[in-house]
């Protein structure tokens, strides 16, 4: 089994960058793809897909396992989804701490969940099941939320630390997410990384977030802050070497541009590995 | 609450049109927003926009053929009456053209159905399942004897649709980066086919007796049938005339990859 502590700096594969990709070798360790994005019966997207995946070790990451939601697990998608990972042979896969709907709907958002004892059985018990039916651990994503539930049992990276040491499953950590919602809700980011299991973290986000007056959004379309730089290189100084990526899924650069934002990434992580833990 | 009660109110309250007072006081104060209401805001205004978002990639043409602001109506519309039941947000937009058959008052612009039909059969052939096209060798193994009886199956982005010449027009001048014009061409019709041809989605249009050939076939028809009902499209032809014709018609749609397998028919 490939070790979920992989090195290397990755990228999100999205499709308008195909072009450079595919124009020859690129300083990029391995690319991130959206599961669902290439969970189609075939064409252009899966052929562009094995074409780069011949070239670069991918990990896999999904927006849809709904793994909090009280309907129950959709065995089609994990079907489609243990098909495409028998493809691309992924490093790791991954999904959120989140539902997307219920009642047979599917909203298409990380909708947030409450932290409570009821909700963590639920998730450990549903997190047993994916891995089981995939034969695989998979790790989950500490969601941005805009909202929180009053009256929860513990805060957020203990259900997650929770959720990890009770189902075995592993964590991506998402920096810009802690950072937006410690902005929202008003806790410290850098106080909830140093709650986190650094045994179960298996992989790094970080991405660009939106500022509004009153609260920050999650939406991948900016460069990434100063702030979440910070915090990331605080991520690598506890945690080690994580395979560690930048997501950008809209206002897209140039792929110079965001070539170079990773190697400002590799530039922090070298420095970050010279602190003693 | 229970988590099936708290997932059940959360989703209403995104889906209504605006959220349950009752939820809310559920919620923790904002730590920096006035108000709940202003932070629920991203899911509940999120969906919507996420919802055109998403529609906007499969329906191109039709969003600039309608602006923002209608193209923004018709989807909410559309995913009020049917909110998605996909996992994959890949498919929430397949329902749209048959809403818009049926849904006034888009219902009422055949154009702008048309190009909802059209955009729809295009991306449906773009991630489309592979099929290995069929070589035309097999026709000269096959017997002469036993064409009349042979089946075709077409490959699974192969689709034949009808829509006014004005959606196609659309289409093509939004292609040229040039404004679509729904009132451009009439109220006539044509057959158009559309198929992938390796990686690369193709149309062309059918004239009347190749669109009658390939529903046929598409059909399940055999060869000879298909020879049969094209004599009522072409009724002072020679049956032989007619048989060559549709000849032609197959070995294009061989040329082009349409045709997968063939063989028979079972009785």
């Amino acid at each position: 089994m490939t070790s979920h502590r992989a090195q290397g700096l990755g990228l999100g594969l999205r499709a308008v960058y195909y072009p450079d990709i595919l124009s020859g070798p690129q300083p990029v360790d391995w690319f991130e793809i959206i599961s669902e994005n290439y969970m189609v019966p075939g064409g252009r997207p899966l052929a562009t897909l094995d074409r780069i995946r011949a070239d670069y070790p991918m990990r896999m990451h999904g927006i849809s396992l709904s793994i909090a939601s009280v309907d129950p697990l959709d065995f089609d998608y994990l079907r489609a989804l243990k098909n495409l990972a028998a493809r691309i042979q992924p490093e790791l896969v991954s999904d959120h701490l989140a539902w997307t709907g219920v009642k047979g709907l599917n909203l298409h958002d990380l909708l947030p969940v409450p932290y409570t004892d009821e909700a963590l059985g639920h998730c450990v018990e549903r997190v047993a099941r994916v891995q089981d039916f995939l034969g695989r651990r998979i790790a989950l994503e500490n969601p941005s939320t805009y909202v929180c539930f009053a009256g929860g049992d513990m805060s957020e990276p203990e259900f997650l630390g929770e959720l990890a040491r009770r189902a075995d499953c592993l964590l991506l950590l998402d920096v810009n997410n802690i950072y937006v919602s410690g902005y929202n809700h008003g806790f410290d980011a850098k106080a909830y990384v140093d709650l986190v299991p650094g045994d179960r973290v298996a992989q790094i986000h970080v991405a660009g977030h939106s500022h509004l007056p009153t609260h920050k959004i999650d939406t991948h379309d900016e460069p990434v802050c100063d702030d979440v730089w910070a915090l990331f290189a605080h991520a690598r100084e506890k945690f080690g070497a994580v395979p560690a990526m930048i997501e950008r899924d809209d206002n897209f650069p140039p792929w110079e541009e965001l070539l170079a934002e990773l190697a400002h990434m590799r530039r922090l992580a070298a420095l970050a590995e010279q602190v003693p833990a | 609450m229970t988590l099936a009660e708290l997932q059940a109110q959360f989703q209403s309250s995104v889906l209504g049109e605006a959220p349950e007072p009752n939820f809310l006081r559920r919620l923790s104060p904002p730590a920096r927003a006035e108000s709940i209401e202003q932070t629920f805001a991203v899911y509940h205004d999120g969906y919507r926009l996420r919802m055109v978002e998403f529609l906007a990639n499969d329906y191109p043409v039709l969003r600039e053929a309608l602006g923002d602001e209608d193209f923004s109506e018709l989807v909410l519309a559309y995913v009020s009456a049917e909110p998605s039941r996909w996992r994959n947000a890949r498919w929430i937009g397949a329902g749209l053209p048959e809403f818009m058959r049926v849904t006034p008052p888009y219902a009422e612009c055949a154009p702008l159905c048309g190009l909802g039909t059209l955009e729809a059969a295009l991306a449906r052939a773009f991630d489309c399942a592979d099929e290995t096209p069929l070589a035309v060798e097999i026709l000269g193994v096959t017997p002469q004897a036993d064409w009349p009886r042979l089946c075709f199956a077409f490959h699974p982005g192969v689709a034949l649709i009808e829509i006014p010449v004005t959606a196609l027009a659309c289409y093509e001048a939004a292609q040229k980066e040039e404004t679509p014009d729904l009132a451009a061409c009439g109220e006539d019709s044509l057959s158009l086919l559309i198929w992938r041809e390796g990686l690369d989605v193709q149309y062309r249009p059918l004239d009347a007796l190749e669109a009658l050939a390939l529903r046929e076939a598409l059909g399940g028809a055999p060869f000879g049938q298909i020879c049969s009902l094209l004599a009522f499209g072409r009724p002072g032809e020679s049956s032989e005339d007619l048989t060559m014709t549709a000849a032609g018609f197959l070995l294009s749609w061989f040329s082009e990859g349409l045709i997968v397998a063939a063989g028979p028919q079972t009785e």
